[in-house]
């Protein structure tokens, strides 16, 4: 019997760090996400040409890991996915997607007026923020991960959205 | 084997009195080459005489092959769970006790037999459960179970049974959390899934089997997840979210019951805040996360 515990123990080591990954589930949804939303619009010429820059403000371990990895597996056309995280507003340059964690909501506004006329594609994830400027704002919904579209502020960033994008998020905001 | 002499004596008399010195004459060989460890040859005239109906009817005769049959498992397949020399003996001793179950003498001696072989069966078991062939250790284990079972009808095997089975679970969990496979993960699953059901089926609170299923359908939805591509469609990501839903709502019970049994532990409690995030349930993850924060502090050694 005193082998069937070694095994026991060894098999209960092996999935000791099974709980660690639901951080990277959420993550993963949310770049899975992000991907999909860089198909569905077009860019100016200008934002098209380069690396296709997914920024972040003070992105978590987790979050910035699954990013890097979309960025080591794919591309947005032929155009290289770089990521970057900004520790602070004033860091942000041109990038082709921002996204803001729920953790840096408080810099909304700041950022709000540091892309002003900038091609970026805003995209933020606390309660309220596609309608304080962000395109695309994620949301649960039914204890699923959704989003909200607001295509007004889409089109202020030059931004051409695909229709079929409407059809798939969980609230449209006009 | 002083015991086998002293039986067999009592064969050669009988057989040579009712049915002639002629039909005991292999029987006699037998019993030699057995004392003289040639146990080949000692298979050889003891599976003759058992073609003799005469013979059939002696259970000496059959003890005699079965304690033959157990030497030629011990000395050419003492690590087959399979092994047909064992099942012959096993076989064998139990016909040569059912044919005269008040003769006490053969009792012991078929039963002392049996005892070994049941334990040969267990210690084959424990030899497969670190390899691939774990569901051998079931096969082997049941085995053991049934000798020892016939001997004693009333032998109780619950704690036995506990043990073997939450092991038996935790393997199966284990080879899930290891293979990518997904057809693979759901067979390992099921089957864990069965072994710790036989586990609760005798001790509904038994912590091991009740954490293994949380677990179990925990990492099942955050797989589910995490091994969903890039490229997948929101429709896709949905459903995938879809099924993660119903799968934390499987394990929530579970972890919920595995924290009451075991308050003081970390495990379920991170397993109740991971079912929180799945199922977006933010004030019990803060609460879960609160806990496990409380709990660590409390078991952090002091300085």
């Amino acid at each position: 019997m005193r082998k069937l515990y070694v095994v026991f123990s060894f098999l209960l080591l092996l999935s000791a760090n099974a709980f660690g990954q639901v951080e990277q589930a959420v993550a993963h949804t949310k770049v899975i996400f992000i991907y999909n939303f860089s198909k569905f619009f077009e860019w100016p010429q200008d934002y098209r040409q380069g690396d296709f820059v997914i920024g972040v403000i003070n992105a978590s371990p987790t979050m910035l890991a699954e990013l890097n990895k979309l960025a080591s597996q794919k591309t947005s056309g032929n155009q290289k996915f770089v990521i970057k995280n900004y520790k602070s507003v004033e860091e942000i340059d041109k990038c082709n997607i921002l996204y803001i964690p729920e953790s840096s909501n408080n810099l909304l506004a700041e950022v709000v007026k540091k892309i002003h006329g900038a091609s970026t594609l805003l995209i933020t994830d606390a309660e309220g923020d596609a309608r304080k400027g962000a395109a695309i704002n994620f949301i649960w919904k039914d204890n699923k991960q959704a989003f909200e579209l607001n295509k007004s502020n889409a089109d202020k960033s030059h931004l051409n959205m695909s229709s079929s994008l409407k059809s798939l998020a969980a609230v449209n905001i006009e | 084997m002083k015991q086998i002499r002293h039986i067999f004596c009592g064969i050669l008399l009988l057989l040579s009195s009712v049915y002639g010195y002629a039909q005991s004459s292999f029987l006699e060989k037998a019993q030699d080459c057995e004392g003289r460890h040639s146990i080949d040859s000692a298979r050889i005239f003891i599976d003759k005489a058992m073609t003799d109906a005469n013979v059939r009817k002696v259970p000496e005769a059959w003890y005699l092959r079965g304690y033959i049959y157990k030497d030629l498992f011990k000395k050419y397949e003492p690590n087959n769970l399979r092994s047909a020399y064992r099942d012959t003996a096993v076989n064998d001793l139990f016909i040569s006790y059912n044919l005269d179950p008040a003769n006490k003498e053969n009792k012991e001696g078929a039963f002392g037999t049996l005892k070994f072989l049941a334990a040969t069966y267990y210690n084959n078991a424990e030899m497969v459960m670190d390899s691939v062939g774990f569901h051998w250790a079931i096969y082997g284990y049941n085995k053991y179970k049934f000798i020892m079972k016939k001997m004693n009808p009333s032998e109780n095997f619950n704690v036995f049974d506990i043990r073997f089975y939450d092991i038996i679970g935790n393997i199966y969990s284990g080879y899930f959390f290891s293979v990518n496979d997904f057809s693979k993960k759901r067979n390992y699953l099921d089957s864990a899934r069965k072994a710790y059901d036989a586990v609760l089926a005798i001790s509904p609170d038994d912590y091991s089997a009740v954490y293994g299923i949380g677990r179990l359908y925990y990492n099942q939805a955050v797989n589910i997840i995490n091994n969903l591509p890039f490229d997948a469609s929101i429709d896709n990501v949905n459903k995938a979210q879809d099924t993660c839903i119903h799968l934390a709502k499987l394990s929530l019970p579970y972890m919920q019951k595995a924290h009451l049994l075991e308050p003081l532990k970390i495990e379920p409690i991170k397993g109740l805040q991971g079912d929180a995030v799945m199922l977006h349930e933010p004030d019990n993850y803060k609460m879960y996360s609160d806990m496990e924060k409380k709990l660590n502090e409390q078991q952090a050694p002091k300085k």
